[in-house]
């Protein structure tokens, strides 16, 4: 008997020790005024500018690297480290750089540290080659003068150079690209202060930024890759922003005054891919059938909470370009059959649907709601899930199709990158019309934005009647932000954080 | 002695040989990194420019002996996302994955062997039940539903512990406990069978004979012959913790290996997943070698010669 005690006692033993450390104290700190905890599910890879291109990782490295040109809250350009430019011709820009600018190790910032940054961006093995793909030459005319060459008009040359962070060319050439990839100085509002990889990275302000020295002292970003976890961290006021909100749990915080989530029309647009090269799908009126027989609305609403606006093109409202005209397909699986039968369908036929899991907000769930919904109208689709890499893996080989799942988002706001995909340029095209192609080409090399916007609304007038895809929905971009400060997302979804404040 | 140690080590090099090639045929079957690495809008240039620059064109056998030699040299490459040597982002989180493991074995240790042996002493009591619910609970609950119930409760609700990351103590107990409960089901069942099979031995009835007092019976006795089974379940679990546990990481945002291995293999990143790979190989060769050991210490029968 004594001999069973003294065992349980010793299992009570080590659940008293852990108890002592439970002495239920205070909240766990709200951050000391001053720090702003951000949490994202992923974190950058590498702190190099060059390198890293995911939208998590630009809201980490466009606080430590300034770009040439950033937009503000209401969606018009500033100036940052140029403060100006002028066209010189068509395929020719010139851009005026600030003077009297240091980055964080006292290096100088002039035209020599913008021209190293656009040669190596434009380096074949670069990941950051896709914002600078077009120009052929950058010039130093002198130390605040750059002027840079494209082989073609590229209006988009602007809005992407605001996700270039200009590195500092004597640091990172003497230090190498490993050493930036841990150490990143930049000209940015804050300086890098320290990376527990996979856990944090710690950024304080920048007393000497030109832009004026931030009011919030320190940044930490911290990684909670779960989605409930990240809830719990916000909850618990460990973290002061989330995000990618999960939006089934948005209704957790509803009672809570401390924090709150804001929504934004966001840029990340859900489409289904059609191949029209082949069977059923080269016809207009099959695929003008299946955007009938697919319940938009009752997706948004039941899968994502009502957190998407039903698209009637493939170009989210925030992007210029964006045609406001159309109405979405309704509704309406009697047309669908119809359709379907005009098209000498009227049995419907079998399809193959391939899907990503787990890449994008309830992914699998969407696939599997449209599936029934072609079932209903007698497309049989074959839904076959593939991870991520092997998705992307079968994307750049041609061999997704007919039919496939697939998101798209831009930061640079420009609907070229949108059409892209109904274009005859990506990758051998699942969907190739002369006739919008002409306009399209003639649209990317337009430099004025009216005028650019108008053709891609025509652009998207005629896409709309082909249908080369089952238009989808964006997803609305949700934050959870602490009401203690004084800040709300853009719809750009770029998270800067340098002019915000603490109530 | 010294022998069979110079043996066992001869064989862990045949064995971390062996899973290497298996670990760099499989991670290259399942695709290239490359094409995670750029966005949609790289044209077919790019993609081959980078695959050159990785040295992904080559054939397969080429690649592996050009990792083979680097990897004698300590050399595991340089990570695809990450621009860093592989084998010190393996290493950077082995304190990490060691603080976790070690604290969640300890908790799992002195909750279940003194639980298995009390139930095994008071066999069909309340005690034996309750111990075999524990087990039976601790091995069905699925982990991360266990973690965000703790995160919630003792996170959220109560604001006894943080909901997450790594930082003192006080971030250790929620994931240690959480991954330890697991583990202390399966030690608990094993050291409550080994208690039994000893239980009514002749020699234990000898000792009470003599009059020992029944702690020494058990301590000194029971428990030293039915250590052996137990013991080497504890040294699988500590080599099979120390490999990382990548759903009670990702749950707690805790910065370790079974994480890093495993988006390492979502991404492609082959330095990364061979040098993950062959360290979790490596720990569990010798934890196992170790467990070999200490039987000598543990039952004087055995040798090796």
């Amino acid at each position: 008997m004594r001999l069973a005690r003294i065992s349980i006692l010793s299992g009570l033993l080590l659940f008293a020790m852990v108890g002592t450390l439970v002495a239920p104290g205070p909240a766990p700190s709200q951050a000391a005024g001053g720090t702003v905890t951000v949490a994202q599910g992923a974190e950058p890879a590498t702190l190099d500018p060059f390198q890293e291109i995911s939208r998590t990782g630009y809201n980490v490295t466009l606080h430590i690297y300034d770009p040439l040109f950033m937009r503000n809250d209401a969606g018009k350009i500033i100036p940052m480290l140029a403060t100006g430019y002028k066209i010189l011709n068509p395929t020719t820009w010139e851009f005026i750089l600030r003077t009297g600018v240091k980055f964080h190790n006292g290096e100088p910032f002039d035209a020599a540290a913008v021209k190293f940054t656009l040669d190596r961006a434009l380096l074949k093995d670069s990941p950051s080659n896709y914002l600078v793909d077009g120009v052929k030459d950058v010039r130093i005319v002198d130390p605040r003068t750059v002027q840079v060459t494209t082989a073609d008009p590229m209006p988009l040359l602007l809005p992407n150079l605001m996700l270039l962070g200009i590195a500092p060319s004597h640091y990172y050439q003497a230090q190498g690209a490993s050493y930036v990839a841990t150490h990143p100085v930049g000209t940015g509002p804050y300086r890098f202060q320290s990376w527990v990889k996979d856990d944090r990275v710690t950024l304080v302000a920048n007393h000497d930024y030109w832009g004026g020295v931030p009011n919030i002292e320190s940044l930490v970003f911290r990684l909670i890759p779960d989605p409930a976890a990240r809830v719990a961290a916000f909850r618990s006021g460990e973290a002061d922003i989330i995000t990618d909100f999960a939006p089934d749990l948005v209704s957790s915080i509803a009672n809570d005054p401390r924090i709150k989530a804001d929504v934004t029309t966001g840029t990340r647009s859900i489409n289904i891919m059609l191949d029209t090269s082949t069977g059923p799908l080269r016809d207009k009126l099959v695929r003008q059938a299946l955007n009938y027989a697919v319940d938009k609305d009752a997706i948004v609403k039941n899968i994502l909470g009502g957190f998407g606006t039903v698209e009637s093109t493939l170009v989210p409202a925030a992007y210029l370009g964006f045609s406001p005209l159309l109405r979405p397909y309704a509704y309406d699986p009697a047309k669908a059959r119809a359709l379907l039968a005009q098209a000498g369908y009227p049995n419907g036929f079998d399809i193959v649907f391939q899907s990503p899991r787990g890449r994008y907000l309830a992914d699998a769930q969407v696939s599997q709601a449209v599936v029934g919904y072609l079932k209903a109208v007698g497309v049989n689709a074959d839904l076959k899930y593939y991870e991520w890499g092997n998705f992307v893996n079968m994307y750049f080989k041609h061999q997704l199709g007919p039919i496939f799942l697939i998101g798209s988002g831009s930061a640079a706001l420009d609907a070229a990158d949108a059409l892209e995909n109904v274009s005859c340029d990506v990758w051998d095209s699942w969907y190739c019309n002369q006739g919008i192609q002409a306009i399209y080409v003639k649209a990317k090399a337009t430099l004025d934005p009216d005028r650019r916007a108008a053709l891609y609304r025509e652009i998207q007038s005629l896409v709309y009647d082909e249908a080369p895809i089952i238009f989808m929905y964006t997803q609305k971009g949700i934050y959870g932000v602490n009401t203690r400060l004084n800040w709300t997302p853009r719809s750009d979804e770029t998270l800067w954080l340098a002019k915000a404040t603490l109530k | 002695m010294q022998r069979y140690v110079a043996r066992r080590l001869v064989q862990a090099v045949f064995v971390l040989v062996g899973i290497s090639v298996v670990a760099f045929a499989l991670t290259h079957v399942i695709g290239d990194p490359v094409v995670l690495l750029l966005p949609f809008q790289a044209s077919q240039a790019q993609v081959i420019a980078m695959q050159h620059m990785l040295g992904l064109d080559q054939p397969l056998p080429v690649q592996y002996l050009r990792f083979a030699r680097a990897a004698l040299h300590g050399d595991f490459g340089i990570s695809v996302r990450q621009n860093t040597p592989a084998l010190s982002l393996v290493l950077d989180r082995v304190p990490a994955t060691a603080e976790l493991a070690s604290a969640a074995l300890v908790i799992a240790v002195g909750v279940a062997v003194p639980l298995g042996i009390a139930a095994a002493l008071r066999r069909r009591t309340i005690i034996d039940r309750g111990a075999l619910l524990f087990s039976l609970v601790g091995q069905s609950m699925p982990t991360f539903w266990l973690g965000l119930q703790a995160i919630l409760v003792f996170g959220v609700v109560l604001r006894w512990f943080p909901t997450g990351g790594i930082g003192g103590l006080r971030h250790l107990v929620l994931p240690a406990v959480v991954l330890g409960v697991f583990s202390a089901a399966g030690i608990l069942r094993l050291t409550r069978s080994a208690m039994l099979d000893i239980i009514s031995e002749d020699y234990l009835r000898t000792a009470r004979a003599k009059g020992l007092r029944e702690v020494a019976v058990v301590g000194r006795h029971a428990l030293r012959n039915a250590s052996l089974p137990i013991v080497t379940w504890i040294g699988l679990e500590l080599g099979t913790l120390m490999g990382g546990a990548v759903v009670t990481e990702t749950v707690f945002a805790w910065p370790g290996m079974g994480r890093l291995a495993v988006q390492a293999i979502f991404a492609r990143d082959i330095p990364v997943v061979q040098a993950a790979v062959l360290f979790a190989a490596t720990i569990f060769v010798l934890a196992t070698l170790l467990t070999d050991l200490l039987y000598v210490w543990l039952d004087p029968r055995i040798h090796y010669s």
